[in-house]
């Protein structure tokens, strides 16, 4: 999945605090988008607004916090007072009660709040954050930057996982599993070795199990770390079994992953690398699934190289793009009957030494069969964007790294993915500049359908923008909701678009 | 008021609607009616749209705005001011609603009213007859006096209601609200409170405060919606208790007033117990119905919130009413005749029913139009107008959806409807682009050799055939129109 980016992330962090780069108006930009999908189990189950409404007083603000259902109801609405520093950093719903995630700047802490569905409190924890790590993870989502993978995770009906930095250690994982009125039942942490830097990122969930990728590093700014999958148990966080992710050849990364509790078997599907390659500089080798059993031990192994069998499927118009411009993988979706597809966006390394940029080209998806077979390779065409590189960034490192920093800072067109219940249909979205001739250029949301029919098809919706902002956010399957925010009247407005196929 | 439970379009609808004193009555058959009425058999010719206020009636009340202008006694200019203010924008308000096509003096459903509202009067020598009575264009089962002499009653409220003394008794009711001057007063006192010298002191106090001004604002808005909804209240018993003794002074039937009542305390409840069959309605040899899109599964995340405090309604609870009138039935004396014709209301309230869906087409409501078009069509299965309407509404939801603008004509799933709709609505959802174009373009197919003749169904099948399911040319579908209809109501929309 897109857990790779947090690391990535975790790294800029470290180049943006040195260079102390945070501004007041990014901030603002933030609390203006305190809303946001409320998901269970992948899909979007409502949403949330937190918005400052007044000054309480010389240092605290009264806040209102609004839940909506997946059509826009209001559930329920809510004033609580904090600090003029506060921030809301996500909002989940795990079937039982709903859990939120504060951020206060001034007091570098975090605040967990559950509440049941009438928005009545059920309880609350608050954590300071003493690690410079951590602090500067949650400070570069204060700046205005996406979080590229979510810290706090809904576990259905349970309760709520957090991930985080070990407060006792230079950078270490923390992973701590709160129930649902936010009494913490267990934590666990990376382990005290050479390895001083290991952030880790939720992998997946199963009834009992919760897997996570671990990325370990010596150094902050090591660019060539080891990726371990851990498993533990959901119900006391006791581990089941941490091994490299790797086989007997090849290193495995950007890994999707998922449990198959009748054969009682592990599956990684992702991109792979010779064992030498830096898995964040060099380019992958081609796909890869490795199944592996409860004690985390590769049983089987199957490769689609970009050289063989990849190549062999890509259209023929397309083959010089695919061998000028690299990928980067967004997503990893697996239909009901089995069928596996990545789907990623092109880009390549352009401008100048003094004005680098990363160009953006089309949506590309690879689809394997069941038995992650090639199967097909999917182009989508859409207008080339560009994404300007800070001079600063440009220092690290070949173009693979420019397109995680790039991703880290929303440089990419695409946006988002929604998997339809029966897991029969899928939507990618992204949101481009479109240039028809004669007319004048226009933002659009374009949705490439996976059909139930097993067809592609593309929709495309103009953003016509009324208010001084607006933003595209998940929905229910087989809708976006587009938030407008209108200044001059302090408004947001938002709607659900339904997409054609 | 009984809000709690309804859409928030319909919260809007209300809010708008009732600017002046209104009574919300809300009605709801407890049996569905089985059949139809033969007049209703083959077709419906729906009413024309009465674009612009008819002048007589335009003079008429502008010359109540200037009797009532003049008739302010007041002695602080500001406050006399302000009240001319209200009534002139009262008038406004009352003219907008003609000129938007809302208001219907067609005499086909007010003639009824007319004779009503006299008889009513006869009966009460002691008022003066200067109101009169229009149906709204509304599916919401309301009735408004606007305060200067204007009672609408709406086509819900004609469509649910079982019995002439009914209609009476809400006439009464509104009849009672013009004559006490609730609305009159309410426009003195607000203009007394706006031009207050402690009240503007409180605001520019909040004003100047640096901390929570909107929760200042909130209480001081709050505590003034308490005082404006407790006498709100106070005018709803006060009107009860004058219509009821308005209404036995008109009829023998003691029955009416306290149903009303019942029936408007059921009222979240859909009119029709059952669910639409959507499958029998919508399935086609040529385009069988999919179980698929009938999935419905309520929001998980929904909490509806607590039942509403009965102190916060501007009308006091059903029950609450009830029991006053019949408390105040146990001492009035006994009555005089009962005149009402009961087939005349029957015949009355189908027309409604028939009129209710013509509005919601004229004012694009394509999703609401098509739900109670299958309610009548599952009671009128060889009505053209209804099979015509229905084939419209599909391809409007297609086209809407085309353009992405399928809000603009269809409300989202709310679990606070009726779940009947709520069924429906989910099931509009479900339906992809090439669904619905396939289900607009079969319904029709299927029925065209049936229902070609009509007008409404030759344009519904234009419609259709743009949709580019079947290989039908549309060109000469709209020949077919323009040579059988050459001064159809459609004429004009083919060449947008």
């Amino acid at each position: 999945m897109r857990k790779i980016y947090l690391f990535m992330c975790c790294m800029m962090i470290a180049i943006q605090m040195t260079a102390q780069t945070s501004s007041t108006e990014n901030v603002k930009t933030v609390k203006l988008r305190s809303a946001g999908s409320i998901i269970q189990n992948g899909t979007v189950k409502g949403y949330f607004n937190f918005y400052n409404v007044e000054k309480k007083d010389r240092k605290n603000n009264n806040y209102q916090l609004t839940i909506t259902d997946e059509n826009l109801r209001e559930i329920n609405s809510i004033t609580i007072t904090r600090p003029t520093t506060y921030l809301l950093v996500e909002g989940i719903f795990n079937g039982t009660s709903f859990g939120f995630l504060f951020f206060d700047q001034q007091k570098k802490s975090l605040e967990l709040i559950a509440y049941d569905q009438t928005l009545k409190e059920l309880g609350k924890v608050t954590k300071t954050l003493k690690n410079r790590q951590g602090y500067g993870t949650y400070m570069y989502m204060a700046q205005g930057n996406e979080m590229m993978t979510s810290v706090f995770i809904a576990v259905p009906n349970k309760g709520f996982l957090l991930y985080g930095i070990e407060d006792e250690s230079k950078c270490d994982y923390e992973i701590e599993f709160y129930d649902n009125s936010m009494k913490r039942a267990w934590a666990i942490y990376g382990p005290k070795d050479e390895f001083d830097f290991e952030n880790a990122v939720e992998g997946f969930q199963s009834d009992q199990y919760i897997g996570s990728i671990v990325m370990r590093r010596t150094a902050l700014l090591d660019f060539n770390p080891e990726m371990d999958l851990l498993v533990v148990n959901t119900s006391d966080g006791k581990q089941l079994f941490r091994v490299p992710m790797e086989t007997s050849k090849y290193k495995v990364a950007l890994a999707d992953l998922s449990f198959d509790a009748a054969k009682q078997q592990f599956t990684m599907f992702g991109e792979y690398f010779n064992k030498e390659d830096n898995s964040l500089k060099d380019p992958s080798q081609g796909f890869i699934t490795v199944v592996l059993d409860m004690k985390g031990k590769v049983i089987s192994e199957k490769v689609n190289s970009w050289k063989k069998e990849i190549a062999a499927k890509v259209p023929a118009k397309h083959k010089e793009a695919f061998e000028e411009k690299s990928i980067l993988f967004h997503d990893f979706i697996r239909t009901a009957d089995g069928d596996y597809f990545a789907i990623g966006e092109q880009y390549k390394k352009g401008g100048t030494p003094m004005t680098l940029k990363l160009n953006i080209y089309d949506m590309v998806i690879l689809q394997f069969d069941a038995n992650f077979a090639m199967k097909n390779v999917h182009v989508f065409t859409k207008e080339k964007s560009d994404f300007s590189i800070p001079g600063m960034a440009g220092m690290i490192g070949g173009s693979k790294m420019l397109s995680y920093f790039a991703k880290g800072y929303g440089g990419f067109d695409y946006a988002f993915s929604q998997v339809a219940a029966d897991n029969n249909t899928f939507i990618i979205n992204y949101v481009n500049f479109e240039r028809e001739k004669g007319q004048k250029g226009k933002n659009q949301l374009g949705s490439i359908v996976y059909t139930p029919e097993k067809t592609f098809t593309v929709d495309k919706i103009d953003l016509v923008r009324k208010g001084s902002k607006y933003f595209v956010y998940r929905a229910k399957p087989g809708y976006v909701m587009i938030s407008e925010y209108f200044e001059k009247e302090k408004r947001i407005d938002r709607r659900l678009e339904k997409i054609n196929y | 008021m009984k809000l709690r439970h309804t859409p928030p379009l319909s919260h809007r609808r209300r809010r708008t609607f009732f600017v002046a004193h209104s009574l919300l009555i809300i009605l709801i058959l407890l049996t569905a009616p089985l059949c139809g009425f033969a007049q209703f058999t083959t077709n419906y010719q729906a009413l024309p749209i009465e674009d612009t206020i008819p002048p007589t009636y335009l003079s008429a009340l502008n010359t109540r705005l200037s009797g009532a202008q003049a008739a302010i006694s007041e002695s602080n200019k500001a406050v006399i001011a302000s009240i001319r203010k209200y009534l002139q924008n009262r008038t406004d308000y009352v003219i907008s609603r003609f000129n938007d096509d809302y208001i219907i003096s067609d005499p086909t459903l007010t003639s009824s009213l007319q004779r009503l509202l006299k008889d009513i009067y006869d009966a009460n020598p002691q008022f003066k007859p200067e109101t009169h009575v229009f149906v709204y264009r509304s599916e919401a089962v309301n009735a408004v006096s606007f305060g200067e002499g204007t009672i609408a009653l709406t086509l819900g409220l004609l469509a649910r209601m079982e019995t002439e003394g009914q209609i009476a008794f809400v006439l009464c009711h509104e009849l009672a609200h013009y004559h006490y001057k609730h609305s009159d007063n309410k426009i003195v006192a607000l203009s007394k409170l706006y031009n207050d010298k402690e009240f503007k002191k409180e605001v520019r106090s909040i004003k100047r405060s640096d901390y929570e001004q909107i929760t200042k604002f909130s209480k001081l808005a709050k505590s003034l919606e308490l005082s404006i909804t407790h006498h709100g209240r106070e005018h709803e018993f006060e009107a009860d208790s004058l219509a009821l003794r308005m209404y036995r002074n008109l009829t023998s039937d003691v029955h009416s007033p306290i149903r009303t009542l019942e029936i408007l305390d059921s009222a979240d409840r859909d009119e029709f117990p059952n669910n639409l069959d959507l499958k029998t309605a919508l399935h086609t040899d040529a385009y069988p119905f999919k179980d698929q899109w009938l999935a419905y599964t309520p929001s998980s995340t929904w909490h509806a919130t607590s039942e509403d405090n009965d102190s916060t309604r501007t009308h006091p609870s059903c029950q609450r009413r009830i029991k006053a009138l019949q408390r105040q039935m146990k001492s009035l004396p006994a009555c005089i005749n009962n005149k009402f014709n009961a087939d005349a209301r029957n015949t009355l309230r189908e027309h409604c029913r028939f009129e209710q869906v013509a509005s919601l087409v004229h004012y694009k409501r394509y999703g609401r139009a098509l739900f109670e078009s299958l309610k009548l069509a599952a009671r009128y299965p060889d009505n053209a107008y209804v099979h015509a309407i229905i084939g419209q509404c599909l391809y409007q939801h297609y086209a809407h959806q085309q353009n992405h603008e399928l809000g603009k004509v269809l409300s989202l799933p709310d679990p606070r409807f009726a779940e009947n709709y709520d069924r429906f609505l989910t099931f509009m959802h479900n339906l992809r682009l090439s669904e619905l174009a396939s289900l607009s373009y079969h319904y029709m197919a299927s029925r065209k050799d049936r229902y070609i003749s009509n007008e409404e169904f030759l344009f519904g099948w234009w419609m259709a055939s743009q949709t580019g399911v079947g290989n039908v040319a549309s060109d000469e579908i709209k020949k077919a129109y323009i040579k059988t209809f050459p001064h159809g109501k459609y004429i004009k929309k083919f060449n947008k």
